[in-house]
């Protein structure tokens, strides 16, 4: 550790805690009572989730009459929403995952939160298919299991079906990882409760003693899910952009998909985490532990990808140009300049413009810009995927059947309501579990006197 | 301490042996320009790009290193400074390669462009000086980019040394450059070889084979100057398991990019796109894009899977030479097809000009590594590099 000193960087904590007071500022708030500001946000979150509740419900007894999908355009707000989260969910992994492979020991404040965002942003997204499918209740078809239907069943060559295995798979590591990382912090809870609470963390936290075996076997276990984490960061959107890449339709088929897809949910999952960390850290008093070298960090991060983005945007137009396809050129002209073209405005501006800002120094100081850019990305990226989905079908080959696209209240509400299952599940998890990872944030602490001694013995 | 002074001498039988090679390169070439200079071209344009693709992954390693604040690699980083010092000599390959443009590339003759209206329309960006000139250009920007890198770590002001916040800026900027000027770059050099078609994620395709075989040549020259002596004691297992992880990553994402574009082709199957893949497909060709996969992918992917064979660096320095030869083999197969159709032939006009210039950018780059002090003793991360432990 004394490194960094020698260095001259700022450490990844400040205030000079021990680990005692880690302990107290992490797993404190929860023997507290809430505050009103989260009584306030529940009600919020739980009250938009309502309304997404109402608005399945009806239109699950409807049909999905109620959406404003019309003979043109057959894939609109759900499916829009269903790559918004899911891209939301790549942060979590990648911090959790990659920054662990790569040693980058600035995760270790954040990691925690954004692996239960990505859980819980799956979620939400895995919801869109299932409420698309009109009648969720046979959703267990979309599995191959031994059955009597005869040459009718499911079709592997699509990506659709790509999609289940791919998002199943990843819901299924993030939740294992994320759990593996929260034993530790889970017996501390165990220990500092009583009663059945205590009873409850025993079994949750499997017995956990913190021996030097228990701390050895652990760390092995938490590389290996990493390794293991890692390609499907990479895979899940990879397999999400082939919905649309494997088609022939302009604007949807470029080769360029999959890796643009990955580093478009990447960027839009830091903005999100960045986002909702820069609220728990106010919240929450987390000014110590959620520094601005880590939001430093994760400004590049977005900038970084925000750029790539970019890239992928302009190589795509060029190539529009360059592959001398009427239909792609049109498709494109479409995009920028059609009735929707306001759409393409917001994204640009959104995605590639505005993370540029965060090149200068002076911004990534202030909070509150970069507050309101990541708000923007996390808007932008949800227009990408609308201008991707909605600009490309609703002006198809045949004049004669284009159309424009308007969501209903329906569609609107089941968004919102997405969004309130977000938050709401967002708020249980600050209030039950630790919000911080406290045993990795121990392994990153200041030791001022030993580092110390260790320097007068190495200098002896 | 001891490290400052880590000078290194090149061993004359190494040297006389690339700079021999280097000749036999150039003979063939000039032999091939009177005797098949449709094909010895074609020989020319893979040397070319495989020593610009060396070159260039010295500047971009380095940016990485800078941009990510890493220490683990700080004594090695005087290896990418010395590729990318072989720069100016691939601009002046690049120079030459304009020479060869008729017979390479169908949209430089008026009388194609004239009778083919795709041809016609991308007349306004494939044209010859539009070529030399983004060439020129690109090389510019790149040449001044790596100087000014490698000039951070021999500078003891404080506000331009290897760490200052002017090198984070100047890395993060060169990566955003590079990025773009390498797309074009390739869309200039090997997809206009087949103009009717196209592919976005070409440029990232060669991107993912520079830092493949970079990544290899960086392994490669480390362990040797371990052996050699200037990096003996300074080279850990730690660094040798990194860099085989490394090396492990980007071939793998070498392939996953090939597999993206071949798969969205094969499926979409548009006449446009598939004409790439129709006469890949058949006959030695198909054998010839299988086995890179084999090479450049399954054969590192295999061997590198264990933690023993990431440390035990007779393993890795074979599968990194491996790596190089996968990646010749990836070039040929997509110089090949255009020029010579369904019948593949390999022979000396192929082998000599690539064999010459990797090895001329052997020789300079381990000519600039004897240039200055291996060990970048002012770098401040030099200690925590030098103690670098991983489990």
């Amino acid at each position: 550790m004394a490194d960094h000193i020698a260095t001259g960087e700022t450490p990844l904590i400040t205030g000079g805690k021990t680990p005692a007071q880690v302990t107290a500022d992490v797993f404190g708030p929860l023997d507290r009572k809430p505050t009103w500001l989260w009584y306030a946000a529940f009600l919020l979150a739980a009250s938009a989730l309502i309304v997404g509740v109402v608005s399945v419900t009806y239109q699950i007894m409807t049909g999905i009459g109620t959406w404003g999908l019309n003979r043109t355009i057959g894939w609109a707000f759900d499916i829009t929403n269903f790559v918004f989260w899911v891209g939301i969910g790549h942060a979590g992994t990648l911090i959790s995952a990659v920054l662990l492979l790569m040693r980058q020991k600035w995760r270790t404040s954040i990691n925690r939160s954004a692996e239960a965002m990505t859980i819980f942003a799956v979620i939400c997204a895995g919801l869109f298919p299932l409420i698309h499918m009109g009648r969720p209740w046979l959703c267990y078809w979309v599995f191959p299991y031994p059955n009597f239907r005869g040459p009718l069943w499911v079709n592997w060559r699509s990506p659709l079906l790509w999609d289940v295995f791919a998002i199943g798979t990843y819901f299924t590591i993030s939740l294992v990882f994320w759990y593996i990382g929260l034993v530790p912090d889970l017996a501390t809870l165990r220990d500092r409760a009583r009663g059945l609470r205590k009873k409850i963390f025993g079994f949750l936290s499997f017995g956990w003693d913190g021996s030097a075996r228990t701390w050895s076997r652990y760390e092995v276990a938490c590389l290996l899910l990493a390794a293991l984490a890692t390609p499907l960061v990479v895979s899940v959107h990879s397999v999400v952009s082939t919905d649309f890449a494997t088609a022939n339709l302009p604007g949807w088929h470029t080769t360029v998909f999959p890796p643009y897809f990955v580093i478009g949910a990447i960027f839009s999952g830091f903005a999100m985490v960045l986002t909702l960390m820069l609220i728990a850290r106010k919240v929450m008093n987390f000014e110590d532990y959620i520094t601005m070298k880590h939001i430093g960090a994760m400004c590049r991060v977005i900038v970084f990808t925000g750029s790539i983005v970019g890239l992928a945007y302009a190589t795509e137009l060029f190539t529009a140009w360059y592959s001398g396809s009427e239909y792609e050129q049109f498709a494109f002209n479409n995009r920028m300049f059609g009735p929707m073209g306001w759409s393409y405005g917001i994204m640009v501006g959104c995605n590639v413009i505005a993370p540029q800002f965060l090149w200068l120094r002076k911004v990534r100081n202030s909070l509150p810009l970069i507050f309101i850019i990541t708000l923007l990305v996390n808007v932008g990226m949800w227009f990408e995927r609308f201008v991707i989905i909605v600009t490309s079908l609703h002006r198809d080959f045949l004049p004669s059947s284009w159309t424009s696209y308007l969501p209903t209240w329906v569609e609107i509400g089941t968004l919102v309501g997405s969004f309130g299952l977000f938050f709401t599940l967002f708020l249980l998890f600050c209030r039950f579990l630790p919000m911080i990872a406290a045993a990795e944030i121990k392994t990153v602490l200041e030791h001022p006197e030993r580092d110390a001694k260790d320097a007068d013995r190495r200098a002896a | 301490m001891q490290i400052t002074d880590r000078t290194y001498t090149p061993a004359p039988v190494l040297l006389r042996t690339l700079r021999n090679l280097s000749l036999f390169g150039l003979i063939v070439f000039v032999a091939g320009l009177f005797l098949n200079h449709e094909r010895v071209w074609g020989g020319y344009l893979m040397g070319f790009h495989f020593f610009t693709a060396l070159a260039l992954a010295g500047p971009f390693f380095l940016a990485l290193l800078y941009v990510t604040g890493s220490s683990w690699a700080t004594a090695l980083q005087r290896i990418p400074e010395a590729m990318g010092k072989a720069l100016p000599a691939a601009l002046v390959l690049g120079v030459v390669l304009i020479a060869g443009l008729p017979s390479l590339y169908e949209w430089s003759h008026a009388s194609v462009v004239e009778h083919d209206a795709l041809l016609a329309h991308k007349s306004p960006y494939l044209n010859t000086t539009g070529f030399a000139l983004r060439l020129l250009a690109m090389f510019a920007i790149w040449i001044f980019f790596s100087r000014k890198l490698s000039a951070r770590s021999l500078s003891s002001d404080p506000r331009h040394g290897p760490r200052s916040g002017a090198t984070l800026k100047l890395s993060a900027l060169f990566v955003a450059v590079f990025a773009i000027t390498y797309s074009v770059a390739n869309f200039d050099w090997l997809m206009s070889m087949e103009p009717h078609w196209f592919s976005t994620i070409f440029g990232l395709y060669q991107l993912a084979g520079l830092a493949s075989a970079g990544c290899a040549v960086a392994i490669i020259l480390a362990i040797y100057l371990e052996k050699r002596g200037p990096l003996r004691g300074i080279l850990r297992d730690d660094h040798v398991h990194d860099m085989a992880k490394l090396l492990f990553a980007f071939t793998l994402f070498w392939a996953y990019i090939w597999y993206c574009q071949y798969m969205l082709i094969w499926y979409a199957d548009i006449p446009e796109e598939t004409s790439y893949y129709l006469h890949r497909q058949e006959g030695p060709w198909w054998l010839l894009v299988r086995s890179t996969l084999a090479v450049k992918w399954g054969l590192p992917f295999l061997a590198l899977l264990s933690r023993w064979a990431c440390r035990n660096r007779v393993l890795v320095v074979r599968v990194a030479a491996i790596v190089l030869l996968g990646h010749a083999m990836d070039l040929f197969a997509q110089v090949g097809p255009p020029l010579m159709g369904s019948e593949a032939k390999l022979g000396i006009w192929e082998i000599g000009p690539v064999l010459g210039a990797v090895s001329f950018f052997f020789l300079l780059t381990i000519r600039n590594l004897s240039r200055e002090s291996v060990v970048p003793a002012k770098d401040p991360r030099l200690a925590e590099s030098m103690h670098y432990h991983t489990s």
